[in-house]
């Protein structure tokens, strides 16, 4: 079983990014949480794009301000993620007023956090605790194969500490 | 005096360039191209070759299988091969990935197309398949090994009653060390590209032994090896890799016989994972006995290593134990796992390189034990002579390297408690390093130009390592010339025959041949100068009696005497040079680590590395060498791996996308090699020895050393990888 691998995957996702197709018969615009199919007997089709539809763009919506992308890997460059995690913060002073959260390289697509993402609504930033509590709830029906257990604390981790790095950034 | 000069690579230009040219840059004319088709199931006979479809690409010519194959007209056994079979013999298959049919074709492309189409059918039989790794399980299946060549060194040693020591003594260490496969990666993947012209043959080759090549080819077509000529410009690579011959080399020279035209192949980067040897998988049983000082009663060292179905290949990481410390009883052991994989074969640091993983992990852990800084501990059983044999040493400077080395790194003053930077902790590690001095018989030829140039010949090889700078610079020396006038031509058996490039080996053996021939041609000039030989030196492009203002130039005795060059012959024979004493290299690898414990991320910092190697004759490329052994352990340390897919039969990942080795990025500037100064006139005439394994050896255990200071966690299975690491 082949987990989604890119990275930029993983940010567009967190950001709500739309893809904007063109094809003979039409184009159509897709929210990122519908582009991906799941592998069921045809792991070979990955997405719901048709024979000779084209992505022409890609549309995000305001930049988020407070924002990271976490990339955790054996090595320092060039390698596949083990977990990634990409987080984007809407905040009021400390307190979060909308959190989203995806995860790369844990499923066939970049996987959104909905019940932490949910949870951390009206959180601070700096509680940890709560922090790790929503975390823990929206994780807590991952289900893991053999040899890849630890990718459940990976995930848990990484997206942990990506909240804490956006909340400290600002552009 | 140019021994010892920092003289930068002088091959720099031509490989970075692109001038230089390997095996696969080769082309002759009416060349076919030779692709391999692999087995896909790891145990069975081929049943069905159907190349039909292959056929019907433009541009195939054949494709040869079993049947079609003229017979070995020698045993395929033991060294200078990697197995003891070959492929396409027989229609047996021994592990996945061994050559089941080779495609010939106009192009390279059409080839690879016609290789992709050939169909083939399996009568598989059940696979032997790797025990799982636990000590007991391994008990359960190895086996005494069978020795058919691949052994290389003593299976088993003792000196006292070991058992009984550790069991008596008041501290003790008793733990399971191990690494998985590893494969070579070398840039360059083999290729060999073989021509005949009547009963000759001439193979351009990516090999580190021309000769053994030479021999191999020839004993299997039965032709004598002076009808085979084997030429390796330059090998981008090795590791070990291309120490032996494989069924490439072999079935290009059949190939090539059989359609009466050159024929090439390279490798594939997938058949650099299945067609060459391997380091394998490696568990060893540690047991350290020891007083409260520290002072070692007992070591016990017991290896299981993965080999294939066919040889039994041992890898003889006793050899730690055997050489580094004093200690009144040892018993060492290895023995051998059989299953359906590849060959394994020597890679850097083939013996030390696992055996101080163990080794030096468990002194770390007897250290805290004892809570006794690492280092004392290690100078507490610091061995004056041979621990093995009692021998003396050929020269060790270990006391030196330790004490040097620590100075540089700071150890006595680290901190020793963990310290924390954010969300990182660090800590500190160290490590002894340790590898055996192999030496081979070899020759060289100098010939002086009466134009003030010189060339040095020898059938030695260049696989990237420093011998392309270091064997003109010591000619230059004893010439009196410049080393960029000095041409170096190897890697071709019609010159001077020279010993592998394995086994740190070339400079001592090489090395000194080429001092001897250059001194031969200085005797040479001197008589036809009227000079006494034994007192003429050279420089400034003239030869003087030492201590004269004036000499005469080569050019004017040269002129008189009618000469156009001056040819001188020089050896090398390990037999008569510092037989009785015990040879080895010595160093010590302190590291500062850091940890993510969050993340499970491990980063190298810092590095120092101390070695007592001998005098060191070029500062530049012998640094270059110990960095990238130091790199090359680190890659060890953090994530190296190959893993064995069960259900597949076969190595997991065939590729470099799924084999992380060290990039750029993951090695910090600071890292610092230090030599000590030293001579060891006994191992050979050029006072050095080897060096391009040592700098591999001990640097996993110091990293995971660190690791142990800066989290409390004792990692004893490498790599050392994230998961194994978060909290």
């Amino acid at each position: 079983m082949a987990v989604q691998p890119s990275d930029p995957a993983v940010a567009l996702a967190a950001l709500d990014a739309v893809y904007v197709t063109e094809h003979k018969d039409g184009g159509r615009r897709i929210k990122t949480e519908d582009f991906y199919t799941p592998p069921g007997d045809t792991p070979h089709v990955e997405n719901i794009l048709r024979n000779g539809e084209l992505i022409v763009a890609v549309e995000l919506a305001a930049p988020a301000r407070h924002s990271a992308y976490l990339k955790l890997r054996e090595r320092e460059s060039y390698e596949y993620a083990i977990v990634s995690a990409a987080v984007a913060l809407d905040l009021d002073g400390d307190h979060i007023r909308r959190a989203r959260i995806a995860l790369g390289s844990v499923a066939y697509k970049p996987w959104r956090l909905t019940q932490a993402e949910q949870a951390l609504a009206g959180v601070a930033a700096s509680d940890s605790a709560a922090i790790r509590k929503a975390l823990d709830l929206s994780l807590a029906h991952a289900k893991s194969l053999a040899h890849n257990a630890y990718k459940i604390v990976f995930a848990k981790n990484a997206a942990e500490r990506t909240i804490r790095l956006a909340a400290g950034a600002s552009q | 005096m140019t021994i010892g000069q920092p003289l930068p690579r002088l091959d720099g230009p031509i490989k970075v360039t692109g001038k230089a040219r390997y095996t696969a840059d080769v082309r002759v004319a009416n060349m076919l191209y030779g692709v391999l088709v692999t087995a896909t199931i790891p145990s069975g006979k081929v049943r069905d070759v159907d190349g039909a479809s292959a056929l019907a690409e433009p541009g195939v010519g054949r494709v040869l299988i079993h049947k079609d194959m003229p017979r070995a007209k020698c045993p395929i056994a033991g060294p200078p091969w990697g197995h003891s079979f070959l492929p396409l013999q027989d229609d047996e298959i021994r592990h996945e990935g061994q050559v089941v049919a080779l495609v010939l074709a106009e192009t390279l492309e059409a080839a690879e197309s016609g290789a992709r189409k050939v169909v083939v059918s399996y009568a598989p039989t059940l696979a032997k398949i790797p025990a799982a790794l636990e000590w007991s399980e391994l008990e359960r299946v190895a086996i005494a090994p069978k020795n058919t060549g691949y052994f290389f060194l003593e299976t088993e040693f003792s000196k006292g009653d070991a058992d009984h020591g550790l069991a008596r003594a008041k501290n003790r260490v008793d733990a399971v060390y191990s690494q998985p496969p590893r494969h070579h990666n070398p840039m360059e993947p083999s290729a060999a590209l073989a021509l005949w012209e009547g009963d000759k043959l001439t193979v351009f080759d990516s090999t580190q032994h021309v000769y053994a090549v030479r021999a191999g080819l020839a004993a299997l077509f039965g032709i004598p090896p002076e009808s085979v000529r084997v030429i390796s410009e330059h090998t981008g690579g090795a590791f070990g890799a291309k120490g032996l011959i494989y069924s490439h080399e072999a079935l290009a020279a059949l190939a090539a016989r059989m359609m009466n035209r050159p024929v090439r192949i390279v490798l594939s980067r997938s058949n650099m994972y299945s067609v060459l040897g391997y380091q394998t998988r490696i568990v060893q049983k540690m047991g350290l006995g020891a007083d409260d000082k520290g002072s070692l009663s007992a070591v016990t060292h017991d290896v299981i290593n993965l080999t294939s179905a066919t040889d039994d290949f041992i890898e003889a990481a006793t050899e730690a134990s055997k050489s580094l410390y004093g200690t009144s009883s040892m018993r060492l052991s290895q023995r051998a796992e059989r299953a359906n994989i590849g060959m394994p074969t020597a890679m850097r640091a083939p013996g030390e390189g696992p055996g101080m993983w163990a080794l030096e992990s468990a002194m770390d852990e007897l250290a805290y034990q004892l809570r006794m800084d690492p280092l004392d501990l290690r100078l507490a059983n610091y061995a004056e002579r041979d621990p093995a044999n009692g021998a003396p040493w050929s020269s060790k400077k270990l006391r030196e390297a330790y004490e040097e080395g620590a100075r540089l790194f700071g150890w006595r003053h680290r901190p020793r408690i963990p310290q924390r930077d954010g969300d990182w902790i660090s800590g500190h590690g160290m490590a002894s390093c340790l590898m055996g001095t192999f030496r081979f018989p070899s020759r060289a030829q100098v010939r002086l130009r009466r134009n003030g140039t010189a060339v040095v010949e020898s059938g030695t090889q260049d696989i990237g390592t420093g011998v392309t700078t270091i064997f003109p610079q010591i000619a230059a020396g004893i010439l009196g010339i410049p080393a960029s006038r000095i041409d170096l031509k190897l890697g071709d058996t019609t010159l001077p025959e020279a010993g592998p490039i394995y086994g740190s080996s070339s400079t001592m053996g090489v090395g000194a041949a080429v001092i001897a021939a250059a001194e031969d041609v200085r005797s040479k000039l001197a008589r036809l100068a009227n000079l006494p030989p034994n007192e003429a030196t050279m420089a400034n492009g003239q030869i003087a009696r030492s201590g004269a203002a004036e000499g005469f130039s080569i050019a004017d005795i040269m002129d008189r005497a009618d000469e156009s060059e001056i040819i001188g012959i020089g050896a090398f024979d390990p037999a008569k040079l510092g037989s009785g004493f015990s040879m080895r290299t010595f160093g010590a690898i302190f590291v500062e680590v850091a940890v993510d414990p969050d993340l499970g991320l491990l980063r190298l910092r810092r590095a120092v590395g101390s070695y007592s190697a001998g005098r060191i004759v070029n500062p530049r490329t012998a640094r270059a060498q110990l960095l990238g052994g130091i790199v090359w352990g680190w890659g060890m340390a953090a994530m190296e791996q190959s893993p064995f897919e069960p259900s597949l039969g076969r190595f997991l990942s065939k590729n470099l996308a799924g084999v992380a080795i060290p990039v750029n990025a993951d090695i910090p500037a600071d890292i610092t090699v230090h030599f000590v100064d030293e001579i060891d006139e006994k191992a050979s005439p050029i006072g050095g020895k080897g060096i391009g394994e040592l700098g591999a050896t001990g640097v996993a255990a110091a990293v995971a050393n660190a690791v142990f200071s800066a989290t409390g966690k004792r990692i004893r299975n490498l790599p050392i990888t994230p998961e194994k690491l978060i909290a």
